[in-house]
């Protein structure tokens, strides 16, 4: 209170704003300095990306079903049925399976890295790190970033895909097409800059969600309380930066490759 | 050598450190003394730039340490073990990472020198065999005990100790004090101990330094602490007198009188 009766509320933004800034600039930094943690590394990308995976195979893959029956239902009436594989897997490469694969992440491992860091900068395990010589930063955020910046993009190419077999098992079954015109239409319909569009937003989004989540988390003052506000704060910051930046991304996509 | 110079530290609107000067010669045990929230662990914390001074002056083995920046002062970390109040063990490893990690994070030592390491230290605070134990299953002495062996094991020339037997029974305490003097004897370090604990101090203090209201009131050998004339200095340890060495048992006499 004292912090915002001194600053105002945008004076409080705009400095956690700058210390985010502070903490992705350095978390970038140690990428490329000893020591490397390829261990702690190895073992997030467990945590974030395998243990994940069965969350984001089954968002994805009822998405994409969900997907195939609102819109083949719409298009049959204007006799636009056959278009249903290009609706879906542009749906999926551009636009639902970046976001949703992130959300997911944001609420799953979003709250867990700030939980996990919350706690232990309430009971002084930073504290000891950096006692024992150890840049928490480094040790804590750099690699967290990392594992996130490999295993989101994997993860959203699999909910992709697994999106788009939910569309074509609808479309078949519900819908009555043939498999071999809607795996065709699909294939033709995406482009490789609905691709590379597609794996941008991913990476984005994982420095949104390691970062956001990171700095919650060992900022985090309050005892356990503060763990529990931590916690939730991260996955609503995340998830709303996740909307604001898909759609800034998708503006600048726009201009960009004009599509 | 410890020296630090004209130490400020504030927290918002309260000062809690206003010009602290302190000496802590080689190979001497320096006992903080203090009430409840006069910046006896701030103090500590400084030492080590957990917490940064806002002024002031601090000197390491003759080096100016005051704006040394995260990457430097990873060498001068090196150089202590620190035992936290809550002992800040690692929660989510073992008691042998927990031990390990300095000499895991620092050296080049194969796995089985640093576990011939980590059995010899577990030996020395009298818990052999506990390596696979996780920090959940210990009890409050036991987790100060293996924080102990964890500051031990990288062979430190400076050992800080927080609040080493705040809520710890009689018994456990005393196997606390008697480990910190063994230390002592056996190790060669210096050390500086954070307490309120006046049968802890006297056992363990070579020197007292008593913060009163952010400044130094005191400093000097524990004789001279006893002998002292200063009416606060007499309080403290009529205080310390009635509730640690003369308990009243609450029998009834006692009772009734504060009634």
């Amino acid at each position: 209170m004292n912090e915002v009766n001194r600053l105002g509320v945008f004076g409080v933004a705009a400095q956690h704003m700058y210390r985010i800034n502070a903490l992705l600039v350095r978390s970038v930094k140690y990428i490329f300095t000893r020591p490397f943690y390829f261990g702690t590394i190895i073992e997030q990308m467990e945590v974030i990306g395998v243990r994940s995976l069965s969350i984001v195979l089954l968002t994805n893959f009822f998405t994409g079903m969900v997907l195939a029956l609102q819109t083949g239902y719409q298009i049959a009436r204007f006799g636009a049925k056959a278009y249903i594989g290009v609706v879906v897997a542009l749906s999926m490469v551009r636009e639902l399976g970046p976001v949703l694969t992130s959300l997911v992440v944001a609420g799953r491992v979003g709250a867990g890295i700030a939980a996990e860091l919350g706690s232990m900068q309430v009971t002084e395990q930073v504290d000891a790190m950096r006692a024992m010589a150890t840049n928490p930063i480094k040790k804590l955020v750099t690699t967290r970033l990392i594992a996130l910046l490999v295993m989101l993009p994997l993860l959203t190419v699999l909910g992709d895909l697994v999106g788009i077999i939910g569309g074509m098992i609808i479309s078949l079954y519900s819908l009555g097409l043939d498999f071999s015109f809607y795996k065709s239409s699909t294939i033709q319909a995406i482009s490789m800059v609905d691709i590379f569009t597609g794996m941008v937003k991913p990476v984005v989004f994982a420095i949104i969600i390691a970062i956001v989540g990171c700095y919650l988390g060992l900022t985090t003052t309050g005892g356990t309380q503060g763990v529990g506000r931590s916690t939730t704060l991260s996955v609503v910051s995340a998830s709303i930066l996740i909307f604001l930046f898909d759609f800034m991304l998708v503006k600048i996509f726009f201009l960009v490759f004009e599509i | 050598m410890i020296h630090l110079k004209n130490i400020y530290k504030r927290f918002g609107d309260l000062e809690v450190l206003k010009g602290v000067d302190m000496e802590i010669a080689d190979g001497e045990t320096m006992v903080i003394l203090g009430k409840s929230g006069s910046g006896k662990s701030v103090t500590l914390k400084i030492i080590l730039r957990l917490l940064q001074q806002d002024q002031g002056t601090i000197i390491i083995d003759d080096e100016d340490t005051t704006d040394f920046d995260e990457e430097r002062m990873v060498a001068v970390r090196k150089k202590f073990g620190m035992l936290f109040q809550s002992a800040a063990l690692f929660d989510s490893v073992n008691v042998e990472k927990n031990v390990a990690y300095m000499l895991e994070e620092h050296t080049n030592k194969s796995a089985q020198e640093i576990a011939e390491r980590v059995e010899e230290v577990l030996s020395f605070v009298s818990l052999p065999g506990i390596q696979e134990k996780m920090p959940a299953d210990l009890s409050g002495g036991m987790r100060k005990r293996v924080a102990l062996a964890r500051a031990l094991a990288y062979n430190p020339d400076y050992i800080l100790y927080d609040e080493p037997t705040t809520g710890l029974d009689p018994m456990t305490a005393k196997t606390i004090n008697e480990l910190i003097r063994n230390t002592q004897v056996t190790h060669k370090v210096t050390s500086i101990v954070v307490t309120h604990d006046l049968i802890s101090a006297f056992y363990v203090g070579d020197r007292f330094t008593l913060i009163r209201d952010g400044e130094v009131a005191f400093c000097g050998t524990p004789d001279e602490f006893k002998a002292s004339d200063d009416p606060y200095i007499q309080e403290y340890l009529a205080s310390a007198r009635e509730y640690y060495y003369e308990p009243t048992n609450g029998n009834n006499e006692s009772r009734e009188s504060t009634r």
